[in-house]
């Protein structure tokens, strides 16, 4: 069965470059790209596993990922953020795992292989 | 009548008067008051190698405008300290006691007056008169005053000057701290733009390798693509290196090892390292080097004096990092042998976009001082031109071992 990647980004292009390489990968991808949206799509149910984009407008990505844990906790997440800084934010630490963005997605998906075959 | 002068010279002393007016003022009312035909103030130029006149009242006769160095009346009563009362039967003398002064010529009587504040002769007055003139006790008297009055013209003369440099030190100072502030808003602008371009530059990144994985291997168009990735990867690290100064406050509170962040940083490197036959001598404190630090930054500071460093030995040489602990301070150094920086460029180094490069953003070094001052630390730079950079970096140490090492 493919696995359900939902990836929450406010930058279109990035959420596009994610659809296209996790589609590659094998994975089925839906696209949020704000806190609401993804929370809204996570209630339809079947999702795998997160990637969330910390800073967007509106809700960010700490506090969605708050929600994401206070109801759907087996749902792993992976934080995914320009800037390095956020690492030691303590709100990040219920994530499961954290990456800085780079055009370079080899990290990135070998981070997403190893979370979803321990599922 | 007598006592007018004392009044008007008064007067003068404190009158907003440039020192020109008040000098010139000041010869017409010793010639008013006193029974002289001309009266003439020199004062010792800045050298103290001549004597020039200053103000001027009276017959044109004998007007010296100035006295080189020499034997002339200014200099004997300069040196003598005290005045010289002059009388010559013979107008067409100008000799006086073996001194010789042009000046002289068409009087019979010269008073000459040291114009002195202590020890210091700012110049000399001189009265001279056709007739033979003979001073009263009285005016001898009131001679002295008005005299001691001119001194202290001099002097407030003087004291308005050194309040001027002193506001013209002041107003450069000032603009220097304005323009030190417009650069550190120029920074943080840049910052927040470098923060904007990050994302379009990973998804522009992630499309090119889109791109170079669904082209034939043998296209034509491979090494553009490739060119292109590249150049991407270059713009992104420079966005990874600058992120930092957008957070002001202190740094997060977290206790690392200071030789682990160097070496983190230093594996960043180490292909371009190898790439560039650059060799790295390590001289790290044996032992653990606690520092209270927001470590992503500390790297990102390391990073920047790295691949400064790394920039700076385009012909190779050794890379040498060290660190210490010394009075509570942990010293990092990162030594380049890379020619050093030009003396005149050292004022400007820390500036944002100052730089040298070609490709430079002028934003490394600034970056770094600013992530160091928020870990309460400092940076000193000493350069050896010709030779080479050291850059200190001193943090406190966040260990209970704060002894000397």
């Amino acid at each position: 069965m493919k696995k359900r990647i939902l990836v929450v980004d406010d930058e279109e292009g990035l959420r596009l470059l994610y659809k296209e390489e996790l589609e590659e990968e094998g994975a089925e991808v839906e696209l949020a790209a704000s806190g609401p949206e993804a929370l809204e799509k996570l209630e339809k149910g079947s999702i795998d596993l997160v990637l969330l984009d910390i800073k967007m407008p509106g809700m960010d990505g700490v506090e969605v990922l708050r929600r994401v844990k206070e109801k759907w906790k087996d749902i792993p997440v992976i934080l995914c953020t320009a800037y390095p800084h956020y690492k030691h934010d303590f709100g990040t630490w219920a994530s499961d795992a954290y990456v800085v963005k780079s055009s370079d997605l080899t990290e990135l998906k070998q981070i997403i292989k190893e979370i979803l075959s321990k599922t | 009548m007598v006592s007018d002068i004392i009044k008007n010279m008064a007067a003068l002393v404190t009158s907003g008067a440039g020192l020109r007016i008040k000098l010139r003022n000041v010869a017409w009312l010793f010639l008013e008051n006193f029974p002289f035909d001309q009266c003439s103030i020199y004062m010792r130029d800045e050298n103290g190698r001549g004597f020039t006149l200053r103000a001027f009242a009276g017959e044109a006769r004998g007007r010296v405008e100035r006295y080189a160095k020499g034997a002339a009346l200014a200099y004997y009563v300069k040196k003598e300290g005290k005045i010289a009362e002059v009388y010559t039967p013979d107008p067409a003398d100008v000799r006086w006691k073996r001194v010789e002064d042009r000046g002289l010529e068409g009087y019979r009587s010269v008073v000459v007056i040291p114009l002195m504040d202590g020890s210091r002769c700012y110049g000399v007055l001189y009265l001279k008169s056709v007739k033979k003139v003979v001073l009263g006790r009285r005016e001898k008297k009131t001679l002295e005053i008005a005299v001691l009055q001119l001194v202290s013209i001099l002097k407030f003369a003087e004291i308005i000057l050194d309040y001027k440099e002193v506001v013209h030190d002041l107003e450069q100072a000032r603009a220097k701290l304005l323009s030190a502030r417009k650069m550190i808003h120029l920074g943080g602008m840049a910052a927040e733009l470098t923060h904007e371009i990050k994302n379009p530059l990973i998804s522009l990144g992630g499309v090119a390798s889109r791109i170079r994985r669904k082209i034939e291997k043998d296209s034509t168009a491979l090494p553009y693509v490739d060119r292109m990735i590249k150049e991407i990867k270059r713009l992104e690290d420079l966005v990874n290196r600058s992120v930092a100064p957008l957070k002001d406050d202190s740094c997060a509170g977290e206790i690392d090892d200071i030789n682990r962040i160097l070496e983190d940083s230093l594996d960043y490197f180490a292909d371009e390292l190898r790439a560039k036959g650059i060799g790295v001598a390590k001289e790290f404190f044996k032992g653990k080097l606690m520092v209270e630090t927001d470590r992503e930054e500390l790297k990102i500071a390391f990073d920047n004096l790295i691949a400064n460093a790394i920039q700076s030995m385009d012909k190779g040489g050794t890379l040498v990092l060290s660190t210490l602990l010394n009075d509570g301070w942990v010293v990092t150094e990162v030594a380049d042998c890379g020619g050093g920086i030009d003396p005149r460029n050292m004022d400007a180094i820390f500036n944002p976009f100052f730089t040298t490069k070609e490709d430079g953003t002028g934003l490394g070094l600034p970056i770094t001082s600013s992530i160091i001052t928020r870990h309460k630390g400092v940076i000193d730079v000493d350069n050896r031109a010709g030779h080479g950079v050291t850059i200190k970096i001193k943090l406190p140490c966040a260990g209970k071992d704060k002894k000397r090492s």
